[in-house]
């Protein structure tokens, strides 16, 4: 009986690594060594062609990019929901896209008709170095690739040494007021926040992006609030909260990415009240 | 005759059936159809050279029309074909102009359906789950929906049409809510994508999909449209069409089954596009007559319009929204007023 369960288990587990390890995949023909007309479907993945200095090389990015890099560059719809005659017209010699569900079939029936596609998983800190290498490769800069994810990984290291030896913060981040979402465990934010010394207050939750009730969440005696709206939802007042809650500025929380150390320095910050940067519990921050 | 009923007749004379006048309102619902059908494929969200697409197969053009426009027309109007024509034996059979497959619990069982394989799927198998598996289960959904509602509506071995109904509103509502608690097991992100699909989108199947699923559909609409006449009869009451010999239970088994395939297959490509089962019928019923004769394939053929052309909106208000809306969205868009607009009909006649 012990062995059956643990057989059992074991092939749970494996089905579970097998999810959260997702891979890179190709879907089409294989795109030139340097690819010149590149087309993105999401802000990390725009970012990540730009950090990797081929910025130049965008020719189409989705309705949601809102980089000053790509302000004059060609919308075509958004992450769900992209129109593949535009994509098609734009003649990319690379799509990059994140996998999904709604726009699957749209997805293959570019690549059906000869887009190069690479589909990159981007949920976690994991995935978000795999990225780095995967789409520096298929953009034909491994070297500056390497230098970038080499650079990150630094920052990250650097980081987490500023949070080590610190007492642990006791954190909740917010991402909806109404209902009130946080970031549950197996989230990106629940990944950074314990590099930067914090400890999840919605731990015990389940998923990555539970909604609880106010009073619950008041139980879960988080010493920081993190606000992790961006000024998109007027905040909910509750008793209880008031001097503890910051503002998150950095939108790369909600959003993985090579924006990754913006995030987590903002993270420190906003946790121990960093003395290296000035801040502090407050009303007054705007996103 | 009495000189009361006479002016009714007369009114009645010139909507009579006759095999010529359908022929005539097929032929320019046809004409409609072609003519939707080649303006879908002529205009989109990005240009195209019609010289160009048909002499070299592999420009770009040919690649837009043949790869991209053309599936989804062909999808566009299979599904429209099929959810009108079962609107309107719905209609017929429940003798209530306000009867749609989607209000008979179909949206609330293929929303169930959709959302739990996609709240087990990204649970345990993570995005690895493609749509297939999600569309298959909102199908199955659909129909068990439609069968409750039937079930439902039995009383002593005879289909009431309001208790059917009834039944079909309150399982919609039910399943809503349960879709609501399942929506906290997904990812926002999972959520807004199965919003999204709920919403009804016409995208892209391959061939094989297509030449299925149409065949499919064709028949199950040709089977509904044989029963025209018996559906005709069933205006009587159910006595009064069993004592002109139509077989009841026969013909509810028939449109159920029909129309089920329709509506489940529909599903399984589409998801929900709203209304095209309730708007379409009840047009073509304002314009030519009640006559079930005419009005089922008629309905098949507006259907079919109705949704090109709203999948040609779609993509011509591409530049407008910076995205493709979803067709359902614009169906429903449509739709949503016309609904209203027949609840305060019928509370004036």
């Amino acid at each position: 009986m012990r062995r059956t369960l643990a057989i059992a288990l074991a092939g749970a587990l494996a089905l579970w690594a097998d999810a959260a390890l997702a891979e890179a995949y190709r879907l089409g023909p294989e795109s030139p060594p340097s690819p010149r007309r590149v087309v993105t479907l999401g802000p990390s993945l725009t970012e990540l062609v730009v950090e990797l200095g081929a910025g130049a090389r965008l020719v189409g990015v989705s309705r949601f990019d809102d980089a000053e890099a790509v302000r004059a560059v060609r919308r075509v719809g958004g992450l769900v929901d992209p129109s593949p005659e535009a994509i098609l017209r734009l003649r990319p010699d690379l799509l990059l896209v994140t996998p999904g569900v709604g726009d699957r079939a749209t997805i293959e029936r570019l690549a059906a008709l000869g887009v190069p596609v690479l589909v990159v998983p981007l949920e976690s800190l994991q995935d978000i170095l795999a990225a780095i290498d995967h789409v520096a490769q298929a953009l034909g800069v491994v070297e500056r690739g390497a230098k970038l994810r080499a650079a990150i990984e630094a920052r990250i290291a650097a980081v987490r040494a500023r949070a080590a030896g610190r007492p642990p913060v006791r954190a909740l981040v917010v991402f909806g007021w109404q209902p009130l979402v946080v970031a549950g465990p197996g989230s990106y934010a629940d990944e950074l926040l314990r590099i930067v010394g914090g400890e999840n207050a919605a731990a015990e939750l389940r998923g990555p992006f539970p909604s609880v009730p106010a009073e619950r969440a008041l139980g879960l005696a988080a010493e920081r609030i993190v606000d992790a709206t961006f000024g998109y939802e007027a905040r909910l007042e509750i008793p209880g909260w008031e001097g503890r809650l910051v503002s998150a500025r950095s939108q790369a929380l909600a959003r993985p990415g090579p924006r990754v150390v913006e995030a987590l320095e903002d993270l420190l910050r906003l946790l121990h009240g960093d003395r290296t940067t000035s801040a502090v519990p407050e009303k007054e921050e705007s996103p | 005759m009495s000189q009361l009923a006479a002016p009714r007749a007369a009114a009645l004379g010139a909507r009579r059936f006759s095999v010529g006048r359908t022929a005539a309102i097929l032929g320019a619902l046809t004409l409609l159809l072609a003519i939707l059908f080649a303006l879908g494929a002529l205009a989109g969200a990005e240009p195209l050279d019609l010289g160009r697409a048909l002499s070299d197969p592999h420009s770009l053009d040919a690649r837009i029309l043949f790869g991209l426009r053309l599936p989804r027309l062909v999808l566009a109007a299979i599904v429209g074909i099929g959810l009108a024509a079962a609107g309107a034996a719905y209609q017929a059979l429940l003798r209530n102009p306000l009867a749609d497959p989607f209000l008979l619990g179909v949206s609330g069982g293929a929303a169930l359906g959709g959302t739990l394989a996609l709240a087990l799927g990204a649970t345990v198998f993570s995005t690895a789950l493609g749509l297939g598996v999600v569309s298959l289960a909102a199908a199955v959904g659909a129909a068990l929906a439609t069968l409750l509602a039937f079930v439902a509506g039995m009383r002593n071995g005879r289909l009431d049409p309001v208790r059917t109904l009834l039944s079909g509103v309150i399982f919609n509502s039910f399943a809503a809510s349960v879709v609501t608690l399942l929506k906290t097991l997904v990812s926002p992100e999972t959520a807004q994508r199965l919003l999204f699909w709920l919403t009804g989108s016409i995208g892209y199947e391959s061939a094989t999909t297509l030449a299925l699923a149409g065949a499919a559909i064709l028949a199950a609409t040709a089977l509904l449209a044989r029963q025209g006449h018996a559906l005709n009869l069933l205006a009587l009451g159910d006595e009064g069409a069993a004592s002109l010999g139509v077989d009841l239970a026969r013909l509810r088994a028939t449109v159920f089954f029909a129309s089920s395939l329709i509506v489940g297959i529909a599903v399984s490509l589409t998801g929900l596009v709203a209304f095209v089962g309730l708007l379409v019928p009840h047009l073509l019923r304002l314009a030519f007559g009640p006559d079930n004769r005419m009005l089922i394939p008629a309905s098949a053929l507006g259907g079919a319009s109705f949704l090109v052309a709203a999948d040609l909106g779609a993509r011509l208000l591409f530049p407008l929204f910076g995205t493709e809306l979803p067709a359902g969205a614009l169906t429903a868009l449509a739709g949503g007023p016309f609904f209203l607009f027949l609840f305060l009909r019928r509370q004036v006649v």
